[in-house]
């Protein structure tokens, strides 16, 4: 197995992925309807905030919606359901068929889902832009802003990919992965994406949250719309890189965990 | 060229089986567990193109065998190589040498169409595509997957999709081929192709067969030698022929007669079926000789057909697993 076999299974797999996603005109459809619902409740909630109350800190009630509607875009974006097929695979011994394959089932899975991912993004991008400055009323990101986002939206969706197909493995030590998901999906919204813009939290979680990967999946993101200095926006894709190679890292040895973990207990 | 050798040396496998459940066990009291050998010291060796059925009833261990056999589970004690690499420690490389059909799981991805997922393997594999494109015609042909490479494995019906499984399977021409249930769910003519098809593969590649099935059509169709398991031990490991020769403890008589109802009554004899100058006996043969009970119908009866069959093999099958033979 070297670089090139690696390369071309992962590229045949998230074209797969993008055609998949692309016959799935439904549950498209279906994504842009819930993110407009709940962008339009989101707006509603930020509005009630006074003005001179955000004001502080540097953020205007257009910044918080716009931001708000970047990190649900990103979240929107990334397949989420997929933990559910992992672990359905566990339990029907299906995952034995990935597992004697000479290359690694949670890679090719994420490529797969990954493909469907970028779909998603393409499908939801015009239509974030349209609700988030229907909402918002206003334009806030400049196209610089715009590019940054894009630049930062695939290791975003490559971590929570990561995330998902982690939470989907938990079955092996749990009985269900579905309270694993609850907790993932909760810890990426309240870690990762209210802590930039909002500082409702004290400053330990504050400072907590920054050793967690959570950041570095929206907030990262979302930081584009908020009038960042450079600086600020350099840290974060900084901080985003070293989580996706922590990640990757922590990925491989998972993966060996998972596959000791099957050949020992045995799968269901 | 590695080999498609299969040795397996005092192979044990125990699994821990809850006794106390949990409705009736407290919040704080101990889970207690019970250790249950699925397989216990079992040894055998099957050489390059091998076909070898590996059977016994529900809970025996086959599948357990079978698992440990392509990786997916370690044992707890023993040695296995499977073409002279460690299963549970080379699962990777031993990927390539080995092909593996679960009647009840898929190698195809359902939500795409089946040359996809084919075209995903060959990747996965790194097949040289020329190499690739040739076998994959050759299967086309061999299971007549011409007309359902465009549809999504979703689709297709039971047999198709067990067709496009194996032909999955053997895209990397495999040297060992474990074949857990193939025919599960299968119709009859499905079963019979799927049957040709792989002999007619494991003769052209000179592939290793192992195959766990209770159809014992597939076991006599496809293999030439029985490997017969129970709570995990080996109790018989013999050529098909043998098998049938040493285990057939009787045979059936097929006689068309002259007489309208014939008759038959002996000790060892048991008339099986009786009908308008038809008589079918099964004769133990431990007892009487055939021969004599040949010559006794020839002497009673007017004999316009006679017939003689060994037992089937499903009958011997269910003999052995109720009697639990020792082979020695």
């Amino acid at each position: 197995m070297n670089t090139r076999h690696n390369l071309s299974v992962l590229m045949t797999a998230m074209i797969m992925g993008l055609r998949d996603g692309w016959s799935e005109k439904l549950v498209l459809l279906g994504t842009l309807m819930v993110y407009g619902v709940i962008i339009m409740l989101y707006a509603g909630v930020m509005r009630m905030i006074p003005p001179a109350d955000i004001a502080p800190l540097g953020l205007t009630q257009s910044q918080m919606i716009w931001y708000i509607a970047t990190t649900e875009f990103i979240l929107f974006a990334a397949p989420s359901w997929g933990f559910k097929d992992i672990q359905n695979e566990i339990n029907t011994e299906q995952v034995h068929l990935d597992i004697i394959r000479p290359f690694s089932p949670a890679l090719l899975r994420i490529a797969f889902w990954y493909g469907e991912a970028i779909v998603r993004f393409c499908v939801l991008f015009p239509f974030y832009i349209l609700t988030a400055t229907y909402f918002a009323e206003a334009f806030e990101p400049s196209l610089l802003d715009l590019l940054g986002i894009i630049a930062c939206a695939p290791l975003s969706l490559f971590m929570a990919l990561v995330m998902y197909y982690a939470v989907g493995t938990s079955c092996l030590w749990v009985v269900q992965s579905e309270p694993a998901y609850w907790v993932v999906h909760k810890g990426i919204f309240l870690l990762g994406a209210m802590i930039w813009p909002i500082v409702f939290y004290p400053d330990w979680l504050g400072a907590i949250s920054w050793f967690t990967p959570f950041p570095a999946i929206l907030a990262v993101c979302g930081k584009w719309v908020l009038g960042s200095s450079a600086l600020e926006l350099g840290a974060a894709f900084a901080h985003q890189v070293v989580w996706a190679v922590l990640i990757l890292y922590a990925l491989m040895k998972f993966e060996r965990i998972v596959l000791r973990r099957i050949q020992g207990e045995g799968a269901a | 060229m590695i080999s498609g050798t299969v040795e397996v040396e005092k192979l044990t496998r125990r699994f821990k089986v809850r006794v106390n459940d949990d409705a009736k066990r407290g919040w704080f009291s101990k889970k207690i567990y019970k250790e249950l050998d699925a397989v216990a010291q079992l040894s055998f060796s099957i050489d390059q193109g091998e076909k070898v059925a590996f059977i016994g009833p529900n809970g025996a261990g086959k599948s357990t065998t079978l698992k440990m056999l392509s990786g997916l589970l370690m044992p707890c004690e023993g040695t296995a190589r499977v073409c002279g690499l460690v299963p549970w420690d080379q699962t990777r490389e031993l990927a390539r040498h080995i092909g593996l059909v679960f009647g009840q799981k898929s190698h195809l991805w359902m939500n795409l169409p089946v040359q996809d997922s084919f075209d995903l393997l060959a990747r996965i594999y790194d097949l040289d595509e020329q190499a690739y494109r040739r076998q994959l015609s050759r299967l086309i042909e061999l299971f007549s997957l011409s007309e359902f490479l465009g549809q999504y494995a979703k689709n297709l019906s039971l047999g198709q999709r067990m067709r496009c499984d194996i032909a999955a399977a053997l895209l990397h021409k495999p040297q060992v081929l474990f074949l857990d249930e193939p025919t599960i769910g299968l119709d009859v003519t499905a079963k019979s192709l799927l049957r040709d098809h792989l002999n007619k593969l494991a003769d052209q590649f000179d592939t290793t067969i192992l195959l766990t099935s209770h159809d014992t059509e597939d076991i006599e169709k496809i293999c030439q030698r029985v490997i017969l398991i129970d709570h995990g031990q080996k109790l018989i490991d013999t050529s098909l022929m043998e098998l049938q020769r040493r285990y057939a403890q009787s045979k059936i008589l097929r006689l068309a007669t002259e007489e309208k109802e014939p008759d038959y009554d002996h000790p060892h004899v048991v008339v099986e079926q009786q009908g308008d100058h038809m008589l079918v006996l099964k004769v133990d043969v431990t007892q009487v000789p055939i021969e004599v009970v040949v010559a006794d119908c020839l002497n009673r009866f007017k004999l316009h057909d006679i017939g003689i069959e060994g037992l089937p093999l499903d009958e011997i099958i269910k003999m052995l697993y109720e009697q639990r033979v020792c082979y020695l």
